[in-house]
């Protein structure tokens, strides 16, 4: 039920509660008023009514007696002077009324009469009415009374009687103001002779009744039947019902009006205020306060606007939050993601370009400068990026340096210039309290070729386009369909990392290296590749960046580590000793119990640490340099030699560089390749060799493809040289045959159990 | 009884002393039945053989108290009752009996004109101003009768002869029948049952 109905309704059912019971008590009240008013009318007329026979019989009695006591009345009994005797009766009859008057002998013989049908001789039953009593006389009823004629003894009875007939009746009825019936027993029943009460026109049920005894002794049996009509004593209560039932039913309306305009003066606002309220569980927070009272629904309908200003604050900044970078005001990787996915939904047929943008040096910035100029710097980069002029394009902050955009290209040759122009606008060093600081970028770029790729897919592209052209120290890389299988299947892929790392899918390459001044073998790499179950043999790339980042790195090394110091002991042990070097990754050097797993491996092996070489790139030092150095200084106390890799292309200041427990620096292969075409890196080779000679340390080349590179670098006096010219990475099978008849660079193979400071000089001394 | 009562009783019993003097002591004891008594019954005996005399005697029924004394009398016919008045208040005596029909004017104090009750017969006095003033004079024709006293005993001296024994009582609920009654030269004892109302309803009839 409704609200509405629901108080209406309760307010007439109470009203109407109240009404019937004060009706109910009224007219109960009335009842038993009109029954006592009647009782007692009857009680009255009662009374009246004898009172009424009491002095009719004085009255007979007084004038019966007034004729017996006269002298000469007396005089004519004791003459029996019938005549004188008759005039006198009736005489003394008319003077009150009397329809009777009998002169009788003592024996009840009638003397004399007058009136009625009593004759002379006849008997008169005298002696019944000394007291007063009724007689019926041809079907009429007679009150008598007879008084004794003395002189002085009784001589003889007069009797006087009124008749009762309708006119008596009648003024009884009048003076009692009650019906009167008068009722006398016959041999059939009883017979009403008088009755005042129309029969008709009363109901028996609504009439009280006094039944009153008129005959005495042995007279005729008469009654009186006095009534009372309810009817008419409950008259004037009817009236008052009426007009209280009449009140009732107003005041039952006038409510009902009254509780149907109350109630739904409430509900119609709550009605309003339950509209907004829905629309505002659709989420719309704007709406206008429909309600506008000054009773406690206007403080509810103001109070539920006021809420709804406050819910559609907090679920902008909410928004905000979600999807929105703070510190830039961009898009959030969430939002990007979404309006990413929404254009490509449109499948327009345009082509959509995506880029992941990568700042270079920022940790430094925010380490060197403050996280207030890096912020500042991160502002005015995407203040940069957004102002690149693109079709449809959004750009957002997906992590603290990468920043993503996307737009919708002309054709697929759309893609590289855009991604230019973004490097571009990125080339100019960025202003903060005047000062300039320098901020490079690395873009990975992708493009949805595909009408089924969805944001994620594509932007994981572009994403591993940035890792390619980072690996590959280029501005910027566009995302290859070769990648994409190893892109869709990222996510399974570290599970079968882990399948390959206990199924032994894992398999150590080694790429010999050569002492450039004797042309002897100064020892090798370790590679690893993952001779994965369908799609192949994978190399390095394909997994270890993956593996940098997921952290499965670690147990990568740890395996790696273990089967090459297996190896070179095993080696070692028949004679046969060959330095092996195994990349280890920044990662590695994070966790402080990499020195004693390396310490652990070599016990276990026999290996002579010496015969271990680990190679770690610069950035290996980029997150926590002092860190790094003690575990670079605790692995070097080890006696295992240390080397920098991709040398040239880090951030390591000299100062760093010389610092450092390392014993080798490995000449990145970008400048050895370049060697050849760009005169230019000839002359930083050279440089690199002499200061890693400068500094005490072997150097080394990889990457020599060509007898020219070889040359000039035996001409600059590079140490060791590792590449395709001398032998491509092999199989340990292969290894073993091509070492055939191949002079070893000897080596002092001291046991592990020697001290590490022992172990350590003897491997330096055994290095050179 | 007051001096007027026992004068007039002693008036009677010497004028039957006198006229009897060769008579016959007859003793009549009325028995009336228990809780009743039988004073005052009055005893009448007619001589069946002889007619006396008529008298010429007197009687006083004085009126004392709004009443008559005494209250029954039996006179021999002929005998002149005067009605003297001892209250101070007046009355006024009447009869309507056949034997004597009479009233006497309203009056007080000493008697007026005396009433001679001339015929035999049952005569009751009234006074029209007083309804419960009642007497009662019972007129016969012989000189012997007898009111029987409080143990219902009375004794006459008749001379002997035969008689009409008659019996009444103001308040005899059965009417004792005559009887003959025979004096000889012996003394006489007559028994008579009476049945005397207490609360009578009428005066019994007076037996002719």
């Amino acid at each position: 039920m409704a609200l509405r109905t629901r108080i209406a309704v309760t307010f007439l059912l109470l009203l109407a509660a109240v009404l019937a019971a004060a009706l109910g008590a009224v007219s109960a009240t009335n009842d038993a008023s009109a029954k006592r008013e009647g009782t007692r009318q009857l009680d009255v007329g009662s009374s009246v009514f004898s009172r009424l026979l009491e002095s009719d019989r004085r009255q007979l009695t007084q004038a019966a007696q007034a004729v017996a006591a006269d002298y000469g009345f007396r005089e004519a009994v004791a003459a029996r002077d019938t005549d004188t005797l008759e005039s006198a009766l009736q005489n003394s009859g008319e003077r009150i009324g009397a329809a009777l008057v009998v002169l009788t002998s003592l024996n009840g013989e009638v003397i004399a009469a007058s009136g009625a049908h009593v004759r002379t001789g006849a008997h008169f039953p005298v002696a019944d009415h000394a007291a007063g009593a009724m007689m019926v006389d041809n079907g009429r009823i007679y009150q008598v009374v007879s008084v004794a004629v003395r002189s002085p003894l009784p001589v003889a009875w007069i009797a006087m009687g009124f008749e009762l007939d309708e006119n008596a009746a009648h003024e009884l009825a009048d003076i009692t103001g009650l019906g009167v019936t008068l009722s006398v027993r016959t041999d059939a029943g009883w017979k009403n002779v008088v009755d005042t009460v129309p029969t008709n026109t009363v109901r028996t049920s609504d009439v009280i009744t006094r039944r009153i005894e008129m005959s005495h002794g042995d007279g005729a049996q008469v009654v009186a039947i006095l009534s009372r009509s309810l009817g008419e004593a409950r008259a004037p209560f009817e009236r008052l019902t009426r007009v209280l039932f009449l009140i009732a039913a107003l005041s039952l309306c006038a409510t009902a009006l009254a509780a149907f305009w109350l109630a739904r003066n409430i509900t119609r606002p709550l009605q309003d205020l339950t509209a907004v309220v829905a629309q505002m569980r659709a989420g719309s927070y704007d709406v206008a306060q429909s309600v506008q009272r000054r009773d406690e629904l206007g403080v509810l309908a103001e109070g539920l606007h006021s809420m709804q200003s406050a819910v559609l604050s907090r679920d902008q900044s909410i928004r905000r939050l979600a999807y929105q970078d703070a510190l830039t005001g961009l898009m959030n990787r969430t939002a990007f993601g979404a309006a990413l996915g929404d254009l490509l939904a449109e499948k327009s047929g345009a082509h959509i370009g995506v880029a992941v943008i990568d700042l270079h040096r920022f940790r430094r910035i925010n380490e060197h400068l403050g996280y207030s100029v890096g912020d500042a710097v991160l502002t005015k980069i995407a203040q940069r990026i957004a102002a690149v002029p693109s079709v449809q394009s959004a750009v957002a902050r997906l992590a603290a340096d990468q920043f993503a955009a996307f737009t919708r290209l002309q054709d697929r040759d759309g893609l590289v210039a855009w991604g230019t122009t973004l490097i571009q606008a990125l080339a100019e060093p960025v202003y903060v309290e005047a000062q300039p600081i320098d901020v490079a970028a690395t873009l990975g770029l992708a493009v949805a070729e595909e009408p089924e790729i969805s944001a994620d897919e594509l932007m994981r592209c572009a994403e591993l386009a940035l890792d390619r052209a980072r690996s590959e120290k280029r501005a910027l890389a566009v995302y290859e369909r070769a990648l994409k299988p190893a892109a869709r299947a990222q996510l399974s892929l570290l599970g079968e990392l882990r399948r390959a790392v206990d199924n032994d899918e894992l398999q150590l390459f080694f790429q010999p290296k050569i002492e450039i001044a004797t042309n002897r073998v100064a020892g090798a790499e370790v590679l690893l590749r993952w001779q994965h179950p369908t799609r192949g043999l994978l190399g390095p790339f394909e997994f270890i960046p993956f593996a940098e980042q997921t952290g499965f790195i670690r147990r990568l090394t740890r395996w790696t580590l273990d089967r090459a110091v297996a190896q070179g002991a095993s080696w070692h042990r028949a004679g046969r000793a060959l330095s092996l070097a195994v990349n280890i990754s920044a990662d590695d050097i994070g966790d402080p119990r990499f020195d004693s797993r390396v310490a652990a491996s070599l016990s276990r092996h026999q290996l002579p640490p010496a015969l271990l070489t680990l190679e770690l790139t610069e950035s290996g030092f980029i997150d926590d340099p002092e860190q790094a150095l003690k575990m670079l200084d605790a692995i070097a106390s080890l006696g295992v030699i240390l080397s920098i890799d991709d040398f040239g292309t880090g951030y390591s200041s000299l100062s760093q560089l010389n610092r450092m427990p390392v014993h080798e620096v490995k000449i990145d292969r970008s400048f050895i390749q370049e060697l050849e075409s760009k005169p230019d890196f000839a002359t930083v080779v050279r440089a690199a060799i002499e200061m890693g000679h400068g500094l005490g340390l072997k150097v080394v080349a990889e990457g020599i493809e060509t007898e020219f590179a070889a040359a000039r670098l035996r001409e600059f006096g590079c140490d060791i040289a590792q590449g395709y010219l001398h032998a491509r990475p092999m199989t340990l099978e292969a290894l073993e045959k091509w070492l055939e008849g191949k002079e070893r660079v000897p080596v002092i193979a001291v046991p592990v159990a020697f001290s590490v400071d022992d172990v350590a000089d003897t491997v330096n001394l055994a290095t050179y | 009884m007051s001096s007027f009562a026992r004068k007039t009783w002693l008036t009677c019993v010497g004028a039957l002393w006198l006229h009897a003097a060769h008579a016959v002591p007859v003793t009549v004891t009325a028995t009336a039945k228990p809780g009743a008594s039988a004073e005052n019954t009055v005893l009448i005996f007619d001589p069946l053989n002889a007619t006396p005399a008529a008298g010429h005697d007197t009687a006083i029924i004085d009126q004392i108290d709004k009443r008559f004394v005494p209250r029954i009398s039996v006179v021999r016919t002929g005998t002149v009752v005067t009605f003297p008045n001892s209250d101070h208040i007046r009355h006024q005596v009447y009869s309507f009996s056949p034997a004597k029909v009479f009233q006497l004017k309203l009056y007080a104090g000493s008697p007026s004109t005396p009433v001679t009750f001339d015929k035999p017969g049952l005569v009751v006095l009234g006074c029209n101003i007083h309804d419960r003033m009642v007497a009662f004079v019972g007129v016969v024709d012989t000189p012997y009768f007898a009111m029987a006293d409080a143990a219902g005993k009375a004794v006459l001296n008749l001379p002997a002869g035969r008689y009409r024994l008659r019996v009444w009582h103001p308040a005899l609920a059965s009417p004792v029948a005559s009887r003959e009654v025979t004096v000889d030269k012996a003394p006489l004892t007559i028994e008579l049952n009476v049945d005397i109302d207490a609360a009578p309803s009428a005066v019994a009839d007076w037996p002719e």
